[in-house]
């Protein structure tokens, strides 16, 4: 897992992070802007896991990026942040790995307020695993589909990248994943109005946030901005070298022999390194795919 | 061609004998056939100790078209990429290194377009080189040389 630092437009960078794979996956960085700060009380919730695939770091969590990742199995499990301020404008994207057998689960939450206040939910995401296909929900709790049925097929990695804008009350949202080159679902919503002209997403939650359901969810790569759509990280970059190369299938090798890799070798978003992956890669090598095109 | 192959293979194992055998490295050989004007090109490795993996760029010579790219090892890559460049890539070695001995990996075949004076010899200029193990990228060399008589 990763955190992105673009100072001058960062809400919230990703809060897990792991400075090797022999220290603990941690949440210190999430809970900023609420009671008791980054890694204060409210940063971490009912026991939400962080940890790496192999059960490293303190837990066991499937990870799209680095080495850690979190994983929620019931509901409440959660991390929340409160770097935003009533925003106008704001752009977010999340990995997510659902992996239910039942229910629509709430995986993401842009609210209004404070956690321990009243609060006004402005966006939600879910995961509606009957439809295998991601739904937005609005301050009224209006559902809107984002894309197709089975656009967003269960026990994958999925891209989800949402912009809103207070002065539209519009949604766009994208989803790409499960080893696909381009987005499996769009969707230009309206009707996300906060409940003023001056009022925004005040914090994000991102977990098993609400919603009746039964299986696990695996998050990853959080990021949020005020500007400027926020790129996919480069799938198949095991290495994370910003590159797409022999060192890749290296990396991916040494993965399944058990030294985790530290970039994205999930090359095909199943929530598993194998040698599958190998072969991606491999591929990916063949054509020449680099890290700036949009596989 | 077959002639034209077997003379350029001979110079690579003659010429390897005395590449160092540290780092993995990488020996491209080609050659114009004045006869036919076709230009051959041919790819070796000789893998550092712990290499698995390895890749080579080149940017094909300005007049030159490619009209065949030949693996000579299994599972071996030997492509044409963007960019007017082609690219060889070994076999994974999986968890094993790959070979120490030199292995040719790829043959290519090039025309040369109308008008081009084939008696100048084609360049072909390294783009990218890797060579990586389990435990990151490794040194890696790479040597050209144009053997047409």
């Amino acid at each position: 897992m990763i955190r992105k630092s673009h100072m001058s437009i960062a809400l919230a960078g990703l809060a897990l992070f792991a400075s090797s794979q022999a220290f603990a996956c941690s949440t210190s960085l999430w809970g900023a802007g609420l009671t008791g700060g980054a890694g204060g009380a409210q940063a971490a919730l009912g026991g939400v896991v962080a940890g790496q695939p192999n059960g490293g770091g303190g837990g066991t969590a499937t990870r799209y990026s680095g080495v850690c990742g979190l994983r929620a199995t019931t509901l409440g499990q959660m991390v929340q942040d409160g770097s935003p301020a009533a925003e106008a404008a704001y752009i977010a994207r999340f990995y997510v790995h659902a992996n239910m057998t039942s229910g629509t689960p709430v995986v993401f939450r842009a609210a209004e307020g404070a956690p321990d206040a009243a609060n006004q939910p402005l966006i939600s995401i879910q995961y509606n695993r009957a439809n295998q296909q991601f739904e937005a929900v609005n301050r009224t709790g209006t559902v809107s589909a984002i894309g197709a049925a089975s656009s967003a097929l269960n026990n994958n990695f999925h891209h989800v990248h949402l912009s809103w804008t207070r002065a539209t009350g519009a949604l766009d949202v994208t989803v790409q994943g499960a080893g696909s080159s381009t987005p499996s679902a769009t969707a230009n919503l309206t009707g996300f109005s906060s409940t003023s002209g001056a009022t925004g997403p005040d914090y994000a939650q991102l977990g098993w946030v609400a919603g009746t359901a039964a299986g696990q969810i695996n998050v990853d790569a959080f990021e949020s901005r005020r500007s400027t759509a926020i790129p996919r990280l480069c799938r198949g970059d095991a290495n994370n070298s910003n590159s797409i190369s022999v060192a890749d299938r290296a990396a991916i090798t040494a993965e399944i022999g058990g030294t985790l890799a530290t970039g994205q070798p999930d090359a095909n978003e199943s929530g598993g390194v194998s040698v599958t992956d190998r072969a991606i890669v491999t591929a990916l090598i063949g054509a020449g795919a680099t890290c700036a095109g949009t596989h | 061609m077959k002639f034209i192959k077997t003379v350029v293979f001979a110079s690579v194992v003659s010429l390897l004998s005395v590449s160092a055998a540290s780092a993995g490295n990488f020996e491209a050989y080609s050659m114009v056939d004045q006869k036919s004007k076709r230009l051959v090109l041919v790819v070796s490795f000789a893998a550092g100790a712990e290499d698995t993996d390895s890749q080579v760029d080149f940017a094909i010579p300005n007049g030159y078209k490619l009209v065949s790219a030949k693996a000579k090892a299994a599972d071996a890559l030997c492509v044409q990429i963007p960019g007017n460049k082609i690219r060889v890539v070994s076999p994974t070695g999986g968890a094993k290194a790959l070979a120490k001995a030199a292995t040719d990996y790829c043959a290519f075949t090039f025309a040369a377009e109308k008008g081009l004076a084939t008696s100048a010899k084609p360049v072909f200029v390294q783009s990218f080189v890797e060579c990586a193990g389990l435990t990151g990228v490794k040194s890696c060399d790479v040597h050209v040389a144009d053997i047409t008589q």
